[in-house]
């Protein structure tokens, strides 16, 4: 029998354990929300918060119509965590399945996803173990051949491998345009630009990075409510060369048949816009396709058109002269005696290639005499010769966006010593780059407006589209006498026609202005008597030019005249380059005119 | 001696059962009702919305996902198009095929463009329309 006070008693015991329960309940509620709320606050948060990394794209650049030169192809970085993959059956299953399909080392795959653990060395010697959570199987996989492989993978139901999206440069036309573009390379997960107008540009087309936080699900999914920070990321810049695809494509074919027939050291041709400063196109052999690393040389991929230096030889005869019938010091008519081709000046002798006689200004560039530029030249005097070469640009950058770019080597008139002033206007002892050349001749070809030469059209901002064009247009006449650039013309238009040293350079239907060079070359202090240059550069049609076009072979074989290794490639080239720009052959021009 | 089995009654008056007073009880039964079914309500709604929130989140979540692999697909299919637009590409098909590039001959020519003096290109000129003529227009044009 169970007396009402034991049912009482037990009752309060009851309760009491309740309410110390309750207690204990309460007590531990303020341990873990209010005492410890920071530090378990801060684990939830670490566990249900992710922190994505995310990049923009690397910006493209195109030529001036918009076909793509660099581009970033979509790949993946398949890697996997080998706690999660299984025993060493399944190890071998993938192993086999990943190597199958991209061709890789089976035993290595294998090795790597038997790998799960790692001894790791304290910086006190103590060695431990440490679980192996991720490997990396294979990195930069094509996109197409990744997307096989992920179906492969899931229909397989292998779990633990992974394709990370990743991106890389691509360069869809290989060799084309290859030394201006340059190309990137990757430490660890950093683009580092190496040269061309990828470094040059490598802030402006660099993407940002930024660092997004959010709140996850269980499957790492984004929720939409509580603490994120999203970060938008912006793309690089896109940049629009101002080259045209298809001539630089004729060029390039061009430049191969020189190789092929003459087999130069070097050779590099430029072709640009005479009015604008457009550089429309450019080439240089030897080149390299950068896509094909493992194969690349460094004296390939040098960028010889903006780092070189070479003497221009003859092809700087036009510019003293053009000099000297500005300050009205002598006519097209006016006569020189060239010595038959030997003359004494300064305790040196200077020669001409033939032996010439008494010849006029016209017939002196016609038939390239040294000793009638040189003696034009002392008519002059050095201070006139000094400003008229200067105001080509000569000793200047061209303000081509390639680093680094030579200034030539042009020395101060206080340093010029008695020989300077019968050499430099032939071209000796005067060091230009293929860039500066070209840009002097745009200057004689546009009319006398001094110019600065230009690679880069315009640059877009693909997240706003937005588009920013270079300024650019022709300077100041440099010449006083208007009359000067047409006579300047008529003379080197002769070059090309029959009793000319260029007479291979000439094109079917057009009137060809241009100026032959062969320079020996500059070898330990000495001009060698077997390496030579050899260029020819003008502009076509003479008097109302489509393009400035240099071609220069640097220690052709067989032969090392510009008239006859570098003038034949100027022809083939501008011949094409014509037809695809459709200018009229002058002599249609003239039927009209009559 | 008088004994009695009785068990002594102690306190009648708590045993008497207390009168429940209806009018008072079933009110405040009824308002505690009403403010859970509230909360429940607010809280079932809130529920409701977050998964509806979640699963449109979900969705496009997918969605995106969908986008970005589309887009990845064509920045893939760009850069093929690419390659194989480029004139060396183009070049090495045309030797490996033996398919020589050459101009027309001139009965392959089939459109003719005019230059202008000016430089500019003429489109052909059109052929005019044809018109109907009067009895008397056509009389005059066979007297002629």
């Amino acid at each position: 029998m169970t007396r009402n006070s034991d049912i009482g008693t037990r009752s309060v015991v009851v309760m009491l354990f309740f309410f110390l329960c309750l207690i204990f309940l309460g007590v531990r509620l303020y341990q873990v929300q209010i005492n410890r709320h920071d530090e378990l606050y801060a684990k939830a948060k670490e566990k249900y918060t992710a922190i994505a990394v995310k990049s923009g794209s690397r910006g493209e650049i195109y030529d001036s119509k918009g076909n793509l030169l660099i581009g970033n192809i979509p790949c993946a970085d398949i890697v996997a965590d080998p706690q999660i993959v299984g025993d060493e059956f399944k190890c071998r299953k993938i192993a086999n399945l990943i190597a199958s399909e991209l061709h890789l080392d089976e035993a290595k795959i294998y090795e790597r996803l038997m790998m799960k653990t790692r001894i790791v060395t304290a910086k006190d010697g103590s060695q431990s173990a440490s679980t192996v959570r991720y490997v990396v199987l294979a990195d930069k996989v094509d996109f197409a051949d990744a997307e096989r492989l992920r179906e492969e993978v899931s229909k397989a139901k292998y779990k633990g491998v992974y394709f990370n999206e990743c991106t890389k440069r691509f360069y869809p036309k290989n060799e084309l345009l290859a030394n201006i573009l340059g190309f990137t390379n990757l430490d660890r997960d950093k683009v580092v630009a190496v040269f061309g107008v990828e470094k040059y540009f490598d802030k402006n087309i660099s993407p940002t990075k930024v660092k997004n936080l959010y709140v996850r699900d269980r499957l790492g999914r984004p929720l939409t409510y509580g603490d994120s920070r999203i970060n938008e990321v912006r793309d690089g810049l896109n940049i629009y060369l101002t080259i045209q695809e298809p001539i630089q494509a004729i060029l390039e074919e061009e430049l191969d048949k020189l190789v092929e027939k003459w087999k130069p050291r070097a050779a590099y041709a430029i072709l640009a816009d005479p009015y604008s400063g457009d550089i429309l196109a450019v080439a240089q052999r030897p080149t390299y396709n950068p896509n094909e690393r493992s194969v690349m040389n460094p004296e390939a991929w040098r960028n010889r058109i903006a780092e070189d230096t070479f003497d221009p030889g003859s092809t700087m005869k036009p510019f003293a002269i053009s000099g000297a019938l500005d300050y009205g010091i002598v006519t097209p008519s006016t006569k020189f005696d060239c010595e038959k081709g030997r003359w004494f000046y300064g305790g040196k002798i200077l020669r001409d290639s033939h032996p010439l006689g008494t010849l006029s200004v016209s017939e002196i560039i016609q038939k390239s005499s040294n000793i009638g530029t040189a003696k034009i030249a002392l008519l002059m005097g050095e201070k006139r010769l000094n400003d008229t070469l200067r105001s080509f640009g000569f000793g200047s950058r061209t303000g081509v966006p390639l680093s680094p770019e030579t200034s030539g080597l042009f020395r101060p008139l206080e340093k010029w010593d008695n020989l300077s002033i019968t050499r430099f206007p032939i071209g000796q002892g005067i060091a230009v780059s293929p860039l500066q050349l070209v840009r002097a001749y745009c200057v004689l070809a546009n009319g006398g407006y001094s110019l600065n030469l230009n690679l880069v059209d315009r640059v877009e901002n693909p997240d706003t589209g937005e588009v920013m064009q270079v300024k650019r247009g022709p300077g100041p006449s440099i010449f006083k006498n208007p009359e000067t650039q047409h006579k300047i013309v008529e003379m080197m238009k002769l070059v090309t026609q029959q009793g000319g040293t260029a007479e291979k350079a000439a094109i079917k239907g057009y009137y060809v202005g241009g100026k032959t060079g062969t320079s020996q070359k500059c070898l330990n202090g000495h001009y060698s008597e077997s390496q030579f240059f050899a260029t020819f550069v003008g502009f076509v049609p003479a008097d109302k030019p489509s393009f400035v076009l240099l071609v220069t072979a640097d220690e052709p074989k067989g032969n090392h005249f510009g008239g006859i290794v570098a003038a034949p490639a100027f022809s083939s080239i501008g011949y094409r380059v014509l037809r695809y720009m459709n200018v009229r052959p002058n002599a249609f021009e003239e039927m009209a005119k009559k | 001696m008088n004994l009695s089995a009785k068990t002594p009654r102690r306190n009648e008056a708590k045993r008497k059962p207390v009168a429940l007073h209806n009018s008072s009880v079933l009110p405040a039964t009824f308002k505690v009702f009403i403010f859970l079914l509230a909360i429940f309500v607010t809280v079932t709604a809130r529920v409701s919305y977050n998964q509806k929130a979640e699963s449109l989140n979900r969705e496009s979540l997918r969605v995106r996902e969908k986008i970005h692999r589309l887009e990845r697909e064509i920045a893939n299919l760009r850069i093929e198009k690419e390659k194989l637009s480029s004139w060396p590409h183009i070049s090495d098909k045309l030797v490996a095929l033996n398919l020589p590039l050459r101009t027309p001959d001139p009965q392959q020519v089939k459109r003719l463009i005019m230059i202008a003096k000016d430089g500019g290109i003429q489109a052909p000129a059109s052929t005019p329309a044809r018109k109907s003529i009067s009895k008397r227009e056509t009389s005059k044009l066979r007297n002629l």
